[in-house]
């Protein structure tokens, strides 16, 4: 019995392990899938714009041939569904479009590859989905290229995609085939791609205006045009000395008094105040897109109504030649019969009266905006002085010209600005000569200045 | 002499009997004058068994479940009872209309907001930020920082990070691995990694994972300085990110 127990456990065991080895054998059989179709490797897609919605979309495809893959390529088809499963159902995410989409940058470049037959559809290949509602894009080249496995990263973009237009993710079967007419299927994978809501970030600027004028002092930046436009001005009209600029006193009917009187005329200094040490100076800093201007209209309110100068409360019959023995002195263009805001010269001689503007120099204070001077016939960008430079004219005015000019009536331009200012500068003098026949007293005139931006 | 025959007929057949169990089979206790196993459980996966006498002690286990990724510089592994094949990307990214307030020349605006990314059975993924700087309503495109910057008020700039920052003020936020680090691996690109410096390129790389990852959160942090000189109106900054998995 023995023996026999023995003998009976021998034949169990050579039993159970024929069971053992015959399952094990059967394993491989099983596991085994189609050694023909390989997984393409390092596949991406990448969005140029992933807002739901949006139109006008480029979609950049890239995928490289895994190693024992198909070394051929003559077409690509993918197709954009909701799950990445190949082979199974495809529905393309609602609102997806490639209608009128391009081919763009294909690589392999070669073979004159173009969107195929039937480029877009709703129809997928078999071997990728199944339905009729795909999102479908082809790719084919006319003559199929060589491509090494393992190696060959195939890329192309696809341009005027129209994006889903739900937030969320979606995903792109992509299969190749050796021929270039979507039959002989090699190797084919999946990903993921994603679109959102819109994402924006806002913010707002105000428009903005600084503009001030003032009085500068000789000894806080001196006078000379090259002098002004060299300096470091102070924003806001930090360096005025208060607005009041003094012309002086004229020794006599042949001198024109220039503003700042102390230095640039020195015989019409008066010594009995600091404000002939003055000249006028606007800056101005804003930020409107399309420009500004800086003018002044003579502000005939107050005691001072004639819009030249003229002694408080006087009323003036008349500013032309005839009228040099009342208490206006006549602006330089209309003492002359030169029409109201255009230019003169200052003449120097007894029997005439002058009274007028100029702005000789600009200051950018380190800058990159522009703003400029007006050297035309009705402007006032001229050297600021009574000779010593070119002559004035009404024709082919230059800025190199000793012209003034004044506006009684009515508002000028002095300067413009086609876009923003930074806090520039601009230099403003006047110019003053009594005839002999001119009555004493003291003559006064106010300005109003302004800025007008354009944004 | 026959007693010996049948010693070694039953340790024999003891011994066969153990083999032949597979898989697993619960047999009474083995004990011996130096050992003693009790409840042995060859084969089957998912059970902690504790050996243990008066002369030793042990533990056994013939396996566990592992669940999640696992991976190295060379290799990616996903376990668990029921992993998907399936490649997968999720961007969380709700709508967003943030609005930075009114800028000034004398402060600097800032401003955040937040999304998240997991992938699936990816190589990885790079996020890449898309859209033009800040635009006004006539067109004027607001200056974008091309490297890192610092924020200097009454300075066109405009500039973002994926981090936690002091300046202009306590704003942003580091990148947060859900539930931890040891699920989700998402980084901030060096070029949007300093704290408290802001660079804008459009189509750059803000952000990646070298692998598959749960849930990373990121926060974007937005700065805005203008000058004197920035042309007045509403700016958008329209943009949106682009998670590229690479499978």
């Amino acid at each position: 019995m023995k023996k026999t127990f023995y003998q009976t456990l021998r034949g169990r065991i050579a039993v159970a392990t024929s069971a053992v080895l015959a399952g094990s054998a059967l394993l491989p059989m099983f596991l085994g899938g189609s050694a023909s179709a390989l997984v393409l490797t390092n596949r991406s897609l990448s969005l140029d714009k992933n807002t739901a919605s949006t139109t006008g979309v480029t979609y950049s495809f890239s995928a490289k041939v895994p190693t024992g893959g198909s070394t051929t390529l003559g077409s690509i088809e993918v197709d954009l569904c909701d799950s990445p499963f190949l082979g199974t159902a495809c529905a393309a995410p609602t609102g997806l479009a490639f209608s009128g989409s391009t081919l763009a940058n294909p690589n392999p470049s070669a073979g004159t590859p173009t969107l195929g037959g039937a480029a877009t559809g709703s129809t997928p290949n078999a071997n990728l989905g199944t339905g009729s509602t795909a999102a479908r894009i082809r790719v084919s080249w006319a003559t199929p290229q060589t491509v090494t496995a393992g190696t060959t990263v195939v890329s192309f973009d696809i341009t005027g995609v129209t994006n889903p237009s739900s937030s969320g993710t979606f995903y792109a079967r992509i299969g190749f085939f050796s021929d270039n007419a979507y039959t002989t299927f090699t190797d084919s994978g999946a990903m993921a791609q994603s679109v959102q809501a819109t994402q924006n970030v806002s913010f707002k600027i105000q428009e903005t205006l600084a503009f001030c004028v003032g009085a500068m002092a000789n000894g806080t930046v001196a006078y000379t045009p090259a002098t002004f436009a060299a300096a470091s001005l102070t924003n806001d009209c930090g360096q005025t000395a208060g607005t009041n600029i003094a012309l002086g006193i004229a020794p006599d009917s042949t001198t024109a008094c220039i503003t700042p009187a102390s230095a640039h005329t020195a015989t019409c200094a008066d010594g009995s105040t600091s404000n002939d040490d003055n000249y006028g100076y606007a800056m101005l800093s804003t930020n409107a897109s399309f420009g500004a201007t800086i003018g002044y209209r003579a502000d005939t309110s107050g005691s001072y109504t004639q819009g030249t100068l003229s002694t408080a409360g006087q009323s003036c019959g008349g500013f032309a030649a005839a009228n040099r023995d009342d208490y206006c002195i006549n602006p330089v263009n209309l003492d002359q019969s030169v029409s109201n805001g255009t230019v003169a010269a200052l003449v120097t001689t007894s029997s005439n009266e002058e009274f007028g503007m100029a702005t000789p120099a600009v200051n950018q204070n380190n800058a990159t905006t522009a703003l400029a001077l007006d050297s035309t016939s009705t402007g006032y960008g001229f050297t600021g002085n009574a000779t010593g430079g070119t002559s004035c004219s009404t024709t082919g005015t230059s800025s190199a010209m000793d012209c003034w000019n004044w506006n009684r009536t009515g508002s000028d331009t002095l300067a413009t600005a086609t876009g923003p200012v930074d806090n520039e500068g601009l230099q403003i003098f006047f110019a003053s000569k009594a005839s002999i026949t001119s009555p004493s007293g003291q003559y006064a005139v106010n300005v109003d200045y302004f800025s007008v931006p354009t944004y | 002499m026959r007693l010996g025959i049948k010693t070694k007929t039953s340790i024999l057949a003891v011994t066969i009997c153990s083999v032949l169990m597979l898989p697993s089979v619960a047999y009474a206790q083995y004990t011996g004058s130096a050992y003693k196993i009790e409840e042995a459980q060859v084969g089957a996966a998912g059970s902690e068994n504790d050996l243990s006498g008066t002369a030793y002690k042990g533990r056994a286990t013939a396996g566990d479940t592992a669940v999640g990724i696992v991976n190295g510089t060379q290799y990616q592994a996903v376990g668990g009872f029921t992993t998907s094949d399936a490649p997968e990307l999720e961007v969380i990214a709700g709508a967003l209309n943030l609005d930075l307030g009114n800028a000034s020349t004398a402060s600097t605006l800032s401003g955040s907001s937040q999304f998240g990314v997991r992938t699936y059975l990816a190589y990885g993924y790079t996020v890449y930020i898309r859209g033009a700087p800040p635009t006004q309503e006539s067109g004027y495109v607001m200056s974008n920082l091309t490297s890192q910057t610092a924020p200097i008020a009454g300075t066109e700039q405009f500039g973002i990070n994926l981090v936690a920052n002091t300046v202009p003020t306590s704003v942003g936020a580091d990148p947060v691995q859900v539930p931890d680090s040891s699920f989700s691996f998402g980084n901030v690109n060096a070029n949007y990694g300093t704290a408290n410096q802001y660079r804008y390129v459009p189509d750059d790389a803000i952000a990646y994972s070298n692998s598959s990852s749960g849930v990373t959160n990121y926060t974007i942090t937005y700065m805005v300085n203008i000058s004197s000189i920035t042309p007045a109106g509403t700016y958008i900054f329209d943009h949106s990110v682009d998670v590229v998995p690479t499978y």
